[in-house]
């Protein structure tokens, strides 16, 4: 595996272990859409942007 | 609804559907990978509808609403954590797997780990794993359909029909042209799944929640805005769903498909942002629901019990956009599972067939495959969500091989053999006894089994000589990407 490969990697361990920690402690009490919804809805949405410039860095001998 | 209507869309749909594939037809070639892998020469548009489409199913509009009606919040953090964690590994995994395709000639998973290990047994093994988990998988989405057309109708359309329709069109499509009519299909069908559920969201938002469906929601029911999973639930169902894109063959199969890395990168952003905005959609109807359709006994009727209230054009198209994701989702399945039949299953009982005969016995299992997968639908085991996956779960067990198989030069037949065997039978057992020991769900027990056995075994026993090989020139995909186009 490549070390970018490793961030990426590293990358996702981080978010999970992010929105596993707000589930179980922010996210129990808190009943809003900028609670959980919000906060749900914002982690793919950074992921899409990271995944697309890395991809995009990473691979960019292939994609001219 | 009248019956009617409901068989007047899916003539209408199905009509749109039988073009398109019609047109494909006539671009198809002979042999098995222009037929099961669309001669590998897909793009980035139809790439990424035709994987959205395959993973995101009729369980996403019946099953996670139900779950998102039933447990609140939670369902879509679920549901999020596969999303991320799809994506990442799809970065790392389709270019070694397209890679690997292009140069062994692979047309499916099974075929890929049975060459690594150099064991058509373990190719063998696993396509039975696939037959085995897959069918309750298929069946979900045909009891979707049943579920949806027998409610909608009020009766008219009975539950057997309604999911008996669906595996006729799919077949038709499959059985056709193969994966090219399959993934031009599903287009159609993923424009469909979009434009249906956005104009629900707009019904909703103007005419069911005149004084804003957010602020009504958190007033009616903050509780089902709060976090309210246990940890093992979480555990047990985020866990196989986050490996679920490298499991399931339908999916992986769809790696091999690509003609270039541009179409790499376009199926996976295409399939991030087609499954962000189909899951919002999805889990703000869960929500919607609870307001509009509440204390329903059955969370699965959450769905088919709200389209019962919206005027009849509109519960037809989203109808209809659920069974385009259901019908996107079994050709998938059934198409690999017969290729898997063909290539890994009948050519171990007869390494000297010719091509041409391995397809025919691939395609007469197309019809017997969905037939199983109908019947086992009359069952109507338990609710959708948990069913599929139960299915995933059962994949677990092959885990540690397909990892190791790219990133492990040590790992050994033997040791995919001794592990994925006990550790689905476990996961099978647990499930059917409804057995948890220490609260923990019976996926994670595959996966610690498997791992265990894997790695120990892998260390008494002896790597096959192309290991070595094969990690290194799936590692080094862009190198070999390039000397490949020259």
């Amino acid at each position: 595996m490549k070390a970018r490969e490793l961030q990426l990697i590293l990358a996702l361990v981080v978010l999970i272990i992010l929105t596993f920690v707000m589930s179980f402690t922010v996210l129990k009490d808190t009943a809003t859409f900028g609670g959980g919804f919000l906060f749900f809805l914002l982690v793919p949405v950074a992921t899409i942007i990271y995944i697309a410039i890395y991809m995009t860095k990473s691979w960019k001998e292939h994609l001219k | 609804m009248s019956s009617i209507w409901i068989y007047l869309a899916i003539v209408i749909w199905f009509a749109f559907g039988a073009l398109i594939s019609w047109q494909a037809r006539k671009r198809l070639g002979k042999g098995i990978a222009e037929y099961f892998l669309a001669n590998r020469k897909i793009g980035s548009v139809i790439g990424a509808f035709t994987l959205s489409t395959t993973v995101y199913s009729a369980f996403m509009m019946i099953g996670l609403v139900g779950l998102v009606y039933k447990t609140g919040i939670g369902a879509f953090g679920f549901e999020i954590v596969f999303l991320v964690a799809s994506l990442v590994l799809l970065a790392i995994f389709i270019p070694r797997f397209w890679i690997a395709g292009k140069k062994y000639g692979y047309v499916t998973p099974a075929e890929l780990l049975g060459d690594r290990y150099q064991n058509r047994a373990i190719a063998v093994i696993v396509a039975i794993i696939f037959i085995v988990t897959l069918i309750p998988y298929t069946s979900v989405q045909l009891m979707g359909a049943g579920l949806l057309a027998e409610t909608l109708s009020g009766g008219g359309i009975p539950y057997w029909l309604g999911s008996l329709i669906l595996p006729i069109i799919a077949f038709i499509y499959a059985w056709w042209a193969g994966m090219r009519s399959v993934a031009w299909t599903d287009a159609l069908q993923g424009t469909i799944m979009l434009v249906g559920s956005l104009a629900l969201l707009g019904f909703i938002a103007i005419y069911l929640f005149p004084e804003g469906m957010f602020t009504t929601i958190a007033a009616s029911f903050p509780e089902k805005l709060k976090f309210t999973w246990g940890f093992n639930m979480w555990l047990g169902l985020t866990l196989p769903w986050i490996f679920f894109m490298l499991l399931i063959p339908q999916v992986s199969q769809r790696f091999f498909i690509l003609k270039d890395v541009k179409s790499i990168r376009g199926m996976i952003i295409g399939f991030g942002i087609f499954g962000l905005i189909y899951t919002v959609l999805v889990t703000i109807f869960g929500l919607a629901a609870l307001h509009i359709v509440p204390g329903l006994e059955v969370a699965d009727q959450a769905m088919p019990s709200l389209l019962s209230l919206v005027p009849t054009a509109l519960a037809l198209t989203i109808a209809i956009s659920i069974f385009a994701a259901s019908v996107s989702t079994i050709n998938s399945i059934v198409l690999s599972l017969s290729s898997i039949v063909g290539r890994d299953i009948y050519r171990a009982l007869s390494p000297t067939i010719s091509e041409n005969r391995e397809l025919f016995w691939g395609k007469m299992l197309i019809p017997i495959m969905f037939l199983v997968a109908w019947g086992f639908a009359q069952l109507k085991l338990g609710m959708i969500g948990i069913l599929s996956t139960m299915s995933s779960g059962g994949l677990m067990s092959i885990l540690p091989a397909l990892i190791g198989a790219f990133f492990w030069k040590r790992g050994t037949a033997a040791a995919v053999i001794a592990s994925s065997i006990p550790s689905v039978i476990v996961i099978g057992w647990f499930y059917i006894a409804g057995l948890k020991p220490l609260g923990i769900w019976p996926p994670v027990w595959g996966l610690i089994i498997s791992t265990v056995i894997y790695v120990v075994v892998s260390y008494l026993t002896r790597p096959p000589e192309k290991a070595g090989e094969f990690v290194d020139y799936t590692k080094n995909w862009q190198a070999n990407a390039k000397a490949l186009k020259e």
